[in-house]
């Protein structure tokens, strides 16, 4: 397999929900928001590389129970060929236009606290979705006030995009074997581009349409209000989860501002 | 030009085109494919059957260089697959998916067939000489002015498979050809496969889980694979002695088959469905009576 496809493959599966059977699969769907959220705050709001590597050591210590090694392993991957061209450019600009040690040592300084803010986050999203179900998703996003037409269709296109990611994966094998990179000039590669992107949008299009059928035969969006069968119930561990939540949040700030 | 020529020389003259040794390949910790060995000879028809999952589609995407195989020995024209470079397998081989619509982006379908060619670097004229000659063949040739986009299921599964033959390729690999198609357009399709067999010296390799086309490839050379393993190989008349090896392999049995064994008539190559539909008829009136 190409290096693109296991990318591809390894990005498609971020939103995909993985088990129950973990800590954090048991907890209330609102718990895990919070989690998320707090995760997100601090890698925004601290800039101490201290804090935000106890940070991600936490969020990483949670991903790796709650998720096997394979996966974080692989969306850690990932995430560092996405980010690794974007750091060598940064390191060539710094060189060209102040090459001295003090501004490599506080480039690599920035750098670092960068990738590890890009990772808490990385981690808190997908501590969240991976262990949340997609219905429990669009149920809070109900509860919050948002219509559930809304929440359930910011869902399904979470879904969707590892349905796209694994047509792309086709499209780029089928066109593999039609010679579509045998290598020639810049122009007519980027001719050949419209191979792949045509047909993916095509293919896209078409899925979206049978979504479409599928959810108005079953009257999805004639009511602005609807019920629930399966409802999660905020308990006492829930409680626990968000305060200790809280209370990280609120020391990271006390050491960060 | 003139190495294109060569290589083409080369190939032409390709026996066995294709060969594997106890080739194994996984999807992360799981083998879906487990010591596969086979050789497929110039002009030989096989027909892999299998359930879903038993690694088919696995096994054309290796033969296709597509995937890398992680243990074992896998051949085209005597060349390891590993080392052919694209512009190589893009030569040596066709691959038709089962989705049509996954290739499609070309503004005619005679842009949409000659595709490969050109990525080849092959002649305009040679090009819309053999674009003309296998639309003949396949009986698309009032397509060729046409949006792909305004074609049916069966005619964008014929304009696939004549862009996967217009460089004349040694070996042709069709995956789940008839999914989704009715009877007629099923056998339709087929006795195409049959005709490009005839006519030309490639090789084809079809993996399905459509036992129903058995009965249409009187040729074929047929393997079953199941969980990664070939459980049988052999011609139709030996698998039609084991009838029971389809059930063993969560196959469904050849319809026409199981009217014949219902029926008490043994099925062979010179078993025809109307001979069959026959016989219901007679067994029908006696009934009445």
């Amino acid at each position: 397999m190409s290096l693109t496809s296991i990318y591809l493959r390894n990005l498609s599966q971020i939103f995909l929900f993985y088990s129950e059977k973990s800590f954090l699969g048991k907890l209330h769907p609102l718990t895990k928001a919070v989690l998320m959220f707090a995760g997100i705050a601090i890698a925004f709001l601290c800039n101490k590389l201290v804090v935000l590597l106890l940070t991600l050591a936490t969020f990483l210590s949670m991903a790796l129970l709650s998720i096997s090694v394979k996966r974080v392993a692989s969306l850690i991957t990932s995430l560092m060929i996405f980010i690794s061209p974007m750091i060598l450019f940064s390191y060539i600009y710094s060189i060209f236009r102040s090459p001295s040690t003090t501004s490599l040592i506080g480039l690599s300084a920035s750098v670092a606290t960068a990738i590890v803010r890009l990772l808490i986050m990385s981690l808190a999203f997908y501590i969240f979705f991976i262990t949340t179900k997609p219905q429990s998703i669009a149920r809070i996003l109900n509860s919050i006030g948002i219509p559930y037409k809304y929440g359930h269709g910011f869902v399904i296109a979470l879904r969707f995009l590892s349905v796209i990611a694994s047509d792309l994966i086709e499209i780029l094998h089928i066109q593999k074997t039609r010679g579509l990179f045998i290598r020639r000039n810049f122009l007519s590669r980027l001719r050949s581009s419209f191979a792949v992107f045509v047909p993916l949008i095509i293919s896209a299009l078409n899925r979206v349409d049978e979504v479409t059928i599928a959810l108005e035969v079953k009257g999805f969006g004639l009511n602005s209000k609807r019920s629930y069968l399966y409802s999660e119930v905020f308990g006492f561990r829930d409680a626990i989860a968000v305060l200790l939540c809280l209370a990280g949040l609120a020391i990271a700030i006390r050491f960060c501002i | 030009m003139l190495a294109l020529f060569k290589s083409r020389s080369s190939e032409d003259s390709c026996d066995p085109v294709a060969r594997v040794d106890d080739l194994w390949f996984r999807y992360g910790e799981e083998y879906v494919l487990k010591g596969i060995s086979l050789q497929i000879r110039k002009r030989e028809l096989v027909l892999v059957l299998g359930p879903n999952g038993s690694g088919k589609s696995t096994f054309l995407k290796v033969l296709a260089g597509i995937l890398k195989p992680v243990r074992g020995y896998a051949s085209l024209c005597g060349r390891d697959i590993t080392s052919l470079s694209d512009a190589d397998l893009a030569r040596l081989v066709g691959y038709v998916h089962q989705n049509p619509w996954l290739y499609m982006f070309n503004s005619k379908v005679f842009d949409e067939i000659s595709f490969v060619a050109r990525n080849l670097g092959i002649d305009n004229s040679t090009i819309t000489k053999n674009v003309l000659d296998i639309a003949t063949k396949l009986d698309i040739i009032d397509l060729l002015d046409r949006s792909p986009f305004s074609l049916s299921e069966g005619e964008a599964r014929r304009v696939v498979l004549a862009s996967a033959l217009i460089h004349k390729p040694p070996l042709l690999l069709l995956d789940e050809p008839t999914a989704g198609l009715d009877y007629g357009l099923k056998k339709r399709f087929i006795d195409i496969i049959n005709k490009i067999n005839n006519l030309l010296e490639t090789a084809i390799v079809i993996a399905t889980h459509d036992t129903d086309i058995i009965t249409m490839l009187p040729k074929a050379k047929l393997l079953i694979l199941n969980e990664g393993r070939i459980v049988f190989r052999g011609s139709i008349e030996d698998v039609l002695d084991n009838p029971s090896i389809f059930t063993k392999n969560n196959l469904v049995m050849p319809t026409e088959v199981e009217l014949a064994q219902r029926l008490g008539i043994r099925w062979d190559r010179a078993t025809d469905l109307d001979d069959l539909l026959l016989e219901l008829d007679r067994l029908r009136k006696t009934l009445c009576r």
